[in-house]
């Protein structure tokens, strides 16, 4: 059985926005949260992950 | 034996322990049944373990709020890349899975080499998500049967949720099989991006709208968001717009 490591890292070659937009979207969120509290920071967190899932796939599809 | 506490045990567990259902059947469907009950076996005792090294101190020793982080965002992480391979191959981007050569495929790859990709990702997708689950389940009858001798109450109320929800498990287990695999693919990348969203969300400090409920919107919205993106992916939209 491969290592859980060796399977994060293939996520990382794979395509950087899809691995490091949400955690640049979790810190964004993080650093909010510690000032206000606003039940609007989960639609700020989806909207984030969802940016990065579309800026990932406008890549690979510039790509082919 | 309090009711009132078997009761409210048996309705907060439950909910996890369906959270928990959800993450296993996921990875069961990506890896097949060994990985996700290693990784669900492994999970459990681990959750055995820190309850007989650490009890109720565990209420104020483990660090909930950074370990849901972690497990959300890992989780988050796979199901993404199983959403945007879904998109892909749905959109006609990337070549659809024919399911009777994959199958002879993964035979022919799990026969010449037992250790798989997809083994590592089951394995650790069951056993985050029963470990996170398990926890929030050992800190609700810690904190319900906190008051001396209500504990039995609360174990009895969180046996009982496992139980029905083990077997609503084996009775979803063979419609499930049923899904071509594209789309099972789909629902599982909707289904862990939602839940992962939801916990690294709890993790850093979101204080989501109606708690658990947050997580159906969230698979709704995914789900949405991911048939957006498949139709403007879609070959002739592009020419369109070219």
């Amino acid at each position: 059985m491969r290592k859980v490591w060796e399977v994060i890292l293939d996520l990382v070659y794979e395509d950087g926005f899809q691995f490091f937009g949400p955690i640049v979207g979790l810190v964004i969120v993080g650093l909010i949260a510690g000032v206000t509290r606003t039940p609007w920071l989960g639609v700020l967190l989806f909207a984030l992950i969802a940016l990065s899932l579309y800026l990932s796939l406008r890549r690979e599809l510039k790509q082919r | 034996m309090n009711v009132v506490v078997v009761l409210a045990v048996f309705a907060a567990s439950g909910v996890e322990f369906v959270e928990a259902l959800t993450i296993f059947l996921a990875a069961r469907s990506v890896g097949g049944w060994r990985p996700a009950i290693w990784g669900t076996v492994v999970a459990l005792v681990a959750l055995a373990a820190l309850v007989a090294a650490f009890g109720y101190a565990l209420l104020a020793l483990f660090p909930i709020g950074f370990f849901r982080a972690l497990v959300g965002l890992i989780l988050l992480l796979f199901g993404l890349k199983w959403l945007r391979k879904a998109v892909l191959r749905s959109s006609g981007r990337k070549a659809m899975h024919d399911e009777a050569l994959i199958y002879e495929r993964e035979l022919q790859q799990l026969r010449a080499a037992p250790a798989q990709n997809t083994d590592s990702l089951a394995f650790a997708t069951a056993f985050n998500g029963v470990l996170l689950e398990g926890v929030e389940v050992i800190f609700i009858v810690l904190t319900l049967g906190a008051n001396a001798g209500l504990l039995p109450s609360a174990i009895l109320g969180a046996a009982i949720a496992f139980v029905v929800v083990a077997v609503a498990g084996i009775a979803l287990r063979t419609p499930l099989s049923r899904v071509p695999e594209n789309a099972l693919k789909w629902i599982v990348g909707t289904m862990l991006s939602a839940f992962g969203t939801f916990w690294a969300g709890e993790g850093i400090g979101v204080h989501w709208w109606q708690q658990d409920v947050s997580i159906v919107v969230l698979i709704v919205l995914y789900a949405i968001f991911s048939l957006a993106l498949r139709r403007w992916l879609e070959p002739g939209r592009q020419a369109q717009a070219a």
